[in-house]
């Protein structure tokens, strides 16, 4: 009785991935393409589209694509460590359904009625938008609406994971792993004692303690600016919405590379035949990520010179202490876990590392636009999208696509195709790093963000952009159709394997 | 210019990632040698890598220090000889005060409605400066402009549809003092 209750389970758990991936596969590609339109109309001079049309999609493409790179990545995170807490498939569900229908709030919003004001919604731009467009209110209302389901689904998430959690390890401290700094507790595999945690797992829950924080000032601000537009009297503070918008939008946005790295903790193993085990060093990096990411945001506000000088200084140095986790414990531990292994790479792997590659390099970016003397050159110019763009589409989008190759066999019993994937990641490599390359040339030429038209000296690399896009995007393109045909090619579910050795118990690694 | 340096120093640093990456995808096919082997050198070589990281930051953070955008750092040597009021607004700017290049000049920038970012770009269209124009603040930002001649001032933060727009030329004298322009 009780291995049919868990057979039924797991196919239930597999049946709402599919649902995940499929919907995120598709949502992603179109908000890629979405930004790929908006490419050529900036290099066209904005005589592709309106301005109001241009700015609507911009809107759509961000925050598109920061609910949604967010949620897949919870998605996949969800299923991968599945079978080692025991998350809610119900509560699964309803992160999904609320993930969507905010998400088709936010469509609703800008292409119905009008909405222009970026995924930033910065205080008070979604009151006066200045488009002229007399749905504009109504379009701020339901964007902020769709907004704030998308965050309470992610919250939902998020105290499902810690949840779960604290059911397999019974407290906080030693679901984030502390046990490994005990005498006895270092280099603890945990084979024998099901309440120990790993890498997966300390991640998610980091990002769900984040997570929590995020949705709950986020919800907040929300509700704020949702009061503030049907009470034109009642004003918020300007500086403080920013610091409330910035510090939901900034978590949120970095969470989803953390998201990642805990799907790269499950995967990377299996494809090295290695196990990614717990040490002191993980387990500092991650308590030490879970101060830095909340206190990052401050970086955006450094051209705010009303904000406290010391917290400035605090922005800079955490965000330089930002690139120490990754670069020393992930990273590094990926490459020392893939060196001299025999792996062969396979898309899922392959993927993988790449993604490694663009966390790295877009780190690299965001520290020297990180430091308060530079920021005052590069802020809101072209090297923002840049370097975000380096770890979020060649970082991000790569890690869920690796991850879509290792999970997609086992969700339908049938393999993506290997010569597909490895021809999309090189596209999508090629096409990707020659995009950014052209946006950090073009913001140290001091050609702003978010404009209609290219800045004159500018208009070469504005073109040569839109030609890497369309390289990239074809990439995406092929890897959404082998995903699409796989899923219609293949039976409704997949009887789960028999449990797994264990050389590669999922508690190792 | 800087920005120029910045990216020369970010593209050899990209270049080495990316050398590290490939270098490490072909190694990765040999083998596999014994996981205890490869972990235990590598994790020996981590120290060194996070003090020399470390150390790297923190050079650079030292480094860039003196030359933060912040009022009192830029009037730390003496004061503005020029003043500037700034007043931003979907979808243009508004000036008061004549601009020179004969001491500091101190904008006093602000908003009437949303947030504006003041961008002021010389005439060969680099950035110099900018600061947040913000609906109840005034922010200052203090700039000593080396070379006259026409300059643009454009919006940075992303202010409605017609943010592109947004933009007005301001010329800046030769002078030594602030009021012979």
């Amino acid at each position: 009785m009780h291995d049919r209750l868990l057979l039924l389970r797991q196919l239930r758990a597999q049946r709402i991935t599919r649902i995940w991936l499929v919907t995120s596969g598709l949502v992603l590609l179109g908000l890629a393409l979405a930004g790929g339109s908006m490419r050529l109309a900036q290099a066209g001079g904005g005589n592709l589209f309106s301005a109001d049309v241009f700015y609507e999609v911009m809107s759509v493409h961000g925050s598109g694509m920061v609910v949604v790179g967010l949620m897949a990545g919870a998605g996949v995170l969800w299923y991968l460590v599945s079978n080692e807490v025991e998350l809610s498939v119900p509560v699964n569900r309803i992160v999904f359904l609320l993930t969507l229908s905010g998400l088709v709030m936010i469509v609703l919003a800008v292409m119905v009625f009008g909405y222009s004001s970026a995924w930033t919604f910065l205080y008070p731009l979604p009151e006066h938008p200045g488009s002229g467009i007399v749905t504009a209110a109504i379009g701020a209302a339901a964007y902020l609406i769709g907004l704030a389901l998308a965050v309470v689904g992610f919250l939902l998430w998020c105290l499902d994971f810690l949840r779960a959690g604290l059911k397999r390890c019974g407290s906080l401290q030693r679901l984030l792993g502390f046990y490994v700094f005990g005498s006895a507790g270092h280099g603890h595999s945990g084979e024998n004692d099901p309440t120990t945690t790993n890498p997966s797992l300390i991640a998610g829950t980091v990002c769900a303690i984040l997570g929590l924080s995020a949705c709950v000032i986020g919800t907040l601000i929300v509700v704020l600016m949702l009061t503030s537009l049907v009470f034109p009297s009642l004003t918020l503070n300007a500086l403080v919405a920013k610091n409330m918008i910035y510090f939901t939008g900034h978590t949120l946005a970095n969470l989803q590379i953390y998201v990642a790295a805990g799907i790269a903790y499950s995967v990377l193993p299996l494809y090295t035949k290695r196990p990614w085990r717990l040490s002191r060093a993980l387990v500092a990096g991650w308590l030490a990520t879970l101060a830095i990411v909340m206190l990052a945001f401050f970086h955006h506000l450094y051209q705010d010179f009303a904000q406290p000088e010391a917290v400035q200084w605090v922005g800079n140095v955490v965000s330089y202490a930002a690139a120490i986790p990754p670069m020393t414990v992930t990273i590094y531990g990926g490459l020392v876990l893939v060196w001299r292994s025999g792996i062969r790479w396979s898309a899922a792997p392959l993927f993988t590392l790449m993604a490694m590659a663009g966390w790295a390099i877009g780190g690299f970016g965001a520290v020297i636009d990180s430091t308060i003397s530079l920021n005052q050159l590069f802020h809101n110019t072209l090297w923002v999208p840049a370097h975000f763009h380096t770890y979020m589409a060649l970082g991000v989008m790569f890690f869920l696509i690796g991850a879509t190759y290792h999970v997609v066999p086992k969700l339908t019993g049938r393999q993506m195709k290997e010569n597909v994937g490895r021809r999309a990641a090189a596209l999508m490599g090629f096409g990707g790093y020659g995009l950014v390359l052209c946006w950090y040339i073009s913001g140290s030429m001091s050609a702003p963000r978010r404009y209609l038209y290219p800045l004159s000296g500018t208009e070469v690399l504005a073109w040569i952009a839109v030609a890497c896009a369309a390289v990239a995007l074809t990439g995406a393109v092929m890897v959404c159709k082998d995903l699409i045909d796989v899923f219609l090619d293949s039976p409704r579910y997949n009887l789960p394997e028999p449990a797994p050795g264990p050389e590669l118990a999922p508690s190792e690694v | 210019m800087i920005t120029y340096l910045a990216f020369g120093i970010f593209l050899a640093g990209a270049l080495v990632l990316g050398c590290v990456f490939v270098v490490a995808s072909q190694v990765a096919r040999r083998g596999p040698t014994p996981y205890p082997e490869v972990a235990g050198r590598a994790y020996r070589l981590r120290l060194f890598w996070f003090f020399a990281l470390g150390g790297i930051l923190a050079a650079v953070f030292l480094t860039a220090l003196p030359y933060v955008p912040y009022a009192n750092y830029r009037l730390a040597s003496g004061p503005a000889a020029m003043h500037v009021n700034v007043a931003g607004s979907q979808y243009s700017w508004r000036l008061d005060g004549t601009v020179g290049t004969g001491g500091k000049v101190d904008f006093a920038v602000t908003s009437v409605d949303v947030n504006h970012d003041f961008g002021l770009y010389d005439p060969s269209g680099h950035l110099v400066g900018q600061v947040q124009a913000m609906p109840g603040y005034t922010n200052h930002l203090v700039l000593q402009l080396s070379e006259p001649g026409d300059y643009t001032v454009r919006c940075l933060e992303y202010c409605g549809p017609g943010h592109s727009s947004m933009f007005m030329a301001l010329h800046v004298s030769t002078c030594t003092t602030g009021c012979c322009c």
